[in-house]
């Protein structure tokens, strides 16, 4: 197991290289340099080409790319808007991304994974046709709408929240709510549809018949083949909340690493696009290895073939 | 002869009667029947708009009727130039439903065509597997934002992005399902006897394959739709002044307070259009699969 994590780590390498290639190629499809972007109209030649060099927008394509490579790699990336450290300009965004996702992270994983559970377990009961009709609602209302929705009534209507910033703790409630309603459908029918498939298998019937609890019976039995599905959604679903949804930081102008990267693509600012590319495939491609071991952990059958 | 003649009148009477029983089953179903009256009445309406409003009352402004509230002359109020909002999101069913279909037509047909190369040569797989595993870890929305920045806000350029997206996506779900068929018999037979790899893709693999890809596509529809409309809320989709909804939602913000309705109907008719196409996507697949989604 240990090699092959160790080889899934080398292996991201080479596909981070081919990331910022990819990235770097889009947008190098557009005219324009920096300083005629950034510098005011009247700048002289002399003051632009100095400020391009400053910024690593010098010379060919291939030595644009070495001198964002290099500066990526020493952790030194200048914004081309703002003059300063990309990764330091980044260290005061994640907080604020990851406290709003992870809060919605973790309410959305444990209402969803349990409405699929219990929706399973009392298949067309009252419950079960409650959620259905919710997720499939939720599911096809854009969340941006379900967010003005809950501004018009909560904010303007009643005054009792505030719609943007997250200066207090009550203006969190609406920018979670958005995100929580917008991944408990899909958590809820995953879960639904694949504790139904493991309640049918065999082994269920097995362990009914000798006689196990039917808490056992769901718990141990049903839940634990039917959880990787779940995982895969849920650790995916982690990995993205990372990355901070763009729309909902837009709405709420809440100034996260989502709002950064829209800004940032914006203004084709080349090294912050770059930048946050990479490190928000570093924390997929992470994710995908943990996603790996985590399988192997459940399941005895997907461990067995890494023990060499 | 006769006995030919037999044949095929047997095979045909089975076939119509699956049909009849998909139908029949789908038809019990009153969540799918529903949302089939919806969406074939959106469809009519993208068809029929000329018929209900003039086109050019999409971009028609009357500056002395900015900002009106819902009334007889314009049912769904006017916007903050005074352009009727029901043209406006009428039309806007052409965009969104053009983009849902032809993203997702689009991306159908390429994935297809590389899901097949894969399965014809293992070199050409190992090659494409890769550039799907660096395409697939970008974060979506990042990539999205990237190429329509580059590209720029259009239809077509919104069209050409989503499908840019997801045909990684489909060529991972349509090479899972080809690799297994080209592995049956028939196939083998089919090479065999000397077919050539075009024909054995056109008319041996693909049609056996895309039967369980063909379903999901619809429920895909649905959800082109509504990135598409995400893009243009954050500004970065449609350009103005198409009736995009998702960027009407957008202009909408400014006028909260005292134009809600903005904001209303052209969400309405975003979640109405997305719910439609994943109630009959939902219908279908229980009408042609009983078994499968209980």
């Amino acid at each position: 197991m240990s090699r092959y994590i160790v080889k899934r780590l080398l292996y991201m390498i080479p596909m981070l290289f081919c990331v910022i290639l990819m990235i770097f190629l889009i947008m190098a499809l557009t005219p324009g340099d920096p300083a005629t972007n950034v510098l005011p109209m009247t700048t002289t030649q002399d003051v632009k080409d100095a400020f391009n060099e400053r910024v690593g927008f010098s010379g060919s394509l291939p030595e644009r790319f070495g001198n964002y490579l290099h500066g990526l790699l020493t952790g030194n990336v200048l914004s081309y808007t703002s003059q300063e450290n990309v990764f330091t300009e980044l260290a005061t965004r994640f907080p604020l991304t990851i406290r709003v996702g992870v809060l919605a992270f973790c309410i959305s994983a444990v209402l969803g994974v349990s409405l699929g559970i219990l929706s399973a377990i009392k298949q067309y009961s009252f419950l079960d046709t409650t959620v259905t009709i919710f997720a499939v609602t939720f599911a096809s209302v854009p969340s941006f709408f379900v967010a003005v929705l809950m501004i018009l009534f909560f904010s303007v209507y009643k005054g009792w929240l505030p719609s943007f910033g997250l200066d207090e703790p009550s203006a969190y409630i609406l920018p979670v709510a958005t995100l929580v309603l917008a991944n408990i459908p899909v958590l809820s029918r995953m879960t639904r549809s694949s504790m139904l498939d493991a309640m049918t298998q065999d082994f269920v019937r097995t362990a009914r018949a000798k006689g196990c609890s039917e808490k056992r019976v769901i718990w141990k039995h049903a839940l634990k083949n039917a959880c990787l599905p779940i995982i895969t959604l849920l650790i995916t679903g982690l990995a993205s909340t990372l990355g901070g949804s763009v729309i909902v930081e837009q709405i709420f102008t809440i100034p996260g690493v989502g709002m950064y990267m829209l800004t940032a693509v914006n203004e084709k600012n080349v090294p912050v696009v770059m930048t946050c590319a990479f490190l928000l495939s570093l924390i997929f491609m992470v994710a995908m290895v943990l996603m790996d071991i985590c399988y192997a952990l459940i399941d005895p059958k997907i461990g067995a073939r890494y023990k060499k | 002869m006769r006995a030919e003649k037999t044949i095929k009148r047997l095979a045909g009477s089975r076939r119509s009667s699956l049909f009849t029983d998909v139908c029949k089953r789908y038809v019990r179903n009153p969540a799918a029947v529903i949302g089939g009256v919806i969406l074939l009445i959106i469809l009519l309406a993208c068809l029929l708009a000329n018929f209900i409003v003039p086109e050019e009352m999409v971009t028609a402004y009357d500056t002395q009727a900015k900002l009106q509230a819902p009334s007889a002359a314009h049912p769904f109020g006017t916007d903050n130039l005074g352009r009727d909002l029901f043209a406006r999101v009428l039309y806007g069913a052409r965009i969104s439903v053009g983009i849902g279909v032809g993203a997702t037509a689009l991306s159908l047909v390429i994935g297809a065509a590389i899901a097949s190369v894969c399965a014809m040569s293992k070199k050409a797989d190992f090659v494409i597997m890769r550039v799907v595993d660096v395409i697939t870890c970008v974060p979506t929305i990042l990539l999205a934002l990237v190429l329509l920045t580059v590209l720029g806000g259009s239809v077509f350029n919104m069209v050409l992005t989503l499908t840019i997206v997801s045909v990684p996506g489909f060529v991972l779900r349509i090479r899972a399902v080809v690799l297994g068929v080209v592995e049956q018999d028939y196939v083998k037979a089919a090479r065999v006897s000397g077919t050539k790899s075009l024909k054995l893709v056109l008319k041996h693999i693909l049609p056996n394959a895309l039967d369980p890809i063909i379903v999901d596509a619809t429920m895909t529809i649905s959800s082109m739709m509504l990135s598409a409309a995400g893009l243009s809320f954050i500004g970065v989709g449609v350009a103005p002044p198409n009736p995009e909804w998702g960027a009407m939602l957008n202009y909408a913000q400014q006028y909260f307070r005292t134009a809600p309705y903005m904001a209303i109907f052209p969400g309405l008719a975003i979640a109405l259009t997305a719910l439609s196409i994943n109630l009959v996507g939902d219908g279908l697949r229980d009408a042609l699969d009983p078994q499968a989604g209980k």
